[in-house]
């Protein structure tokens, strides 16, 4: 499999804070990674380095074969191949659901304005809110929402798709639409990383899971392989706590 | 004061019209002005933004009357010649673009990060997200402050009667004056600058409600 992300002893430091401690970690191509671990471990800051919306103190990271670190880089060039989903969605509340996600091929990929609309409607129809296309973002739940913000990642045609939280904010009786949505594109292949909660999907379409505590990546095996046997004590505390939660 | 009406109504029209180009003129270049110092202000560009915060704090800070009579004496005197109308219409608009430009400012700042986040997030740089997501959003919240900023303007443009600028202040006065009908006069004065504050004010309530329907 090809390696699409690749961390190399990357550090971050909020101020004396060190938020990522050392981390080493690839993502591969069709795979399909959850990135687990208790609040503060590092997993937003981590995802969030991988478009640049933070940046990195030390280490390399690379994004499609670009160095992220490199003074050369133009982020906005990664960034069109690299989708990110919110935990508060974002979505443009000035813009109807069907301008959200065409902005950015019209102005960006510079897409002819009726074909954009075109995928537009079919990405909606994928996400089964294709009647909502003529409304207002602050018309919609807030899984409707969430599902927008996923059609308006995809409109991109991203090499990657980035999740962070994306059910974090939802009522519980809209998570499992976006879980649903997010499970179809598993099974298509697109290469997603989620941080998440949601150990259920974790379980269920997760190849592998990374472990994150205290900004270091503790466990990074096969899905299958850590529910069974997690070896680090703090995975198996984090475990303990989630499952005995269900 | 029909009678004051009658044989001044010309002078009164004069300078009902002036105060009016004054405004007009004023208000278009402190909004171009300060809506780009307010962009500035909220740059990560250390200059831009060190610049743009002087701007806004020199021109805050110190009274209409200075910046004007600095215009109307200092300026022709080293620079170039300008009459008091174009002075006060001058001092006007950078004072009124230092207001505008924190109003701004705060509007910018009053949009979620996120927004920017997911602009950038989609591929477009820093500029092309405050362009197509941020600043659209900021200049609906803006809308009620800006328009008391307009109205102010409309106001403050009295400042032309200090330094001749043939406005409706200085006519008022000279025909205040001339028949020591103070009141009657400047009463007539106030009525004129309603006929431009209140259609103005009504104007930007609806932009407001316009506004309001689509969030």
């Amino acid at each position: 499999m090809k390696e699409i992300i690749q961390f190399q002893k990357v550090n971050k430091y909020y101020g004396d804070f060190h938020a990522l401690k050392d981390i080493n970690l690839s993502f591969n191509k069709g795979e399909v990674t959850v990135v687990i671990g208790p609040s503060g471990s590092g997993k937003s800051t981590m995802l969030r380095c991988i478009n640049g919306l933070e940046s990195i103190d030390d280490g390399k990271l690379i994004v499609n074969g670009t160095d992220l670190h490199a003074k050369a880089t133009n982020l906005s060039q990664i960034r069109k191949r690299v989708g990110m989903v919110f935990q508060h969605f974002n979505l443009y509340p000035h813009m109807t659901v069907l301008e959200n996600v065409t902005l950015a091929p019209i102005k960006v990929l510079k897409q002819d304005p009726e074909e954009a609309r075109k995928t537009a409607e079919q990405l909606l129809d994928k996400v089964n809110l294709l009647d909502k296309k003529d409304s207002y973002p602050t018309r919609l739940s807030g899984g409707q929402k969430q599902r927008i913000a996923i059609a308006r990642g995809l409109a991109m045609n991203p090499e990657v798709l980035l999740f962070d939280e994306p059910t974090s904010a939802l009522d519980p009786e809209t998570i499992d639409d976006v879980l649903d949505v997010m499970k179809k594109l598993a099974r298509e292949g697109m290469t997603m990383i989620v941080v998440t909660h949601e150990m259920g999907f974790a379980r269920e379409v997760g190849d592998r899971i990374v472990f994150m505590a205290d900004g270091q990546v503790v466990e990074d095996r096969e899905a299958v392989d850590f529910y069974e046997n997690p070896r680090d004590p703090r995975a198996k505390q984090f475990l303990g706590k989630i499952i005995s939660h269900v | 004061m029909l009678e004051l009406l009658s044989s001044y109504g010309g002078m009164l029209t004069q300078g009902f019209l002036n105060t009016l180009l004054a405004s007009v003129i004023a208000l278009f270049f402190s909004t171009v002005i300060g809506t780009l110092i307010g962009i500035l202000r909220v740059s990560q560009n250390k200059f831009l933004n060190q610049f743009a915060n002087a701007y806004v704090q020199l021109f805050l800070n110190i009274p209409l009357l200075i910046i004007v009579l600095f215009f109307y004496t200092a300026v022709p005197m080293y620079v170039v010649q300008i009459g008091g109308f174009t002075a006060g219409i001058i001092g006007l608009t950078i004072y009124t673009s230092a207001f505008i430009a924190e109003t701004v400012r705060a509007g910018i700042q009053s949009v979620p990060a996120g927004q920017m986040e997911a602009g950038l997030s989609t591929g477009f740089t820093y500029w092309e997200t405050m362009r197509y997501i941020v600043l659209p959003q900021a200049l609906r919240i803006v809308i009620p402050p800006l328009g008391n900023q307009f109205i102010n303007l409309v106001k403050n443009s009295s400042i032309l009667a200090m330094v001749a600028g043939m406005d409706l202040m200085y006519y008022g006065d000279l025909i205040a004056s001339e028949t020591f009908n103070t009141f009657d006069t400047y009463i007539l004065v106030a009525l004129f600058y309603l006929v431009i504050t209140l259609p103005l004010t009504y104007l930007m309530q609806r932009l407001e409600r316009r506004n309001a329907a689509h969030s």
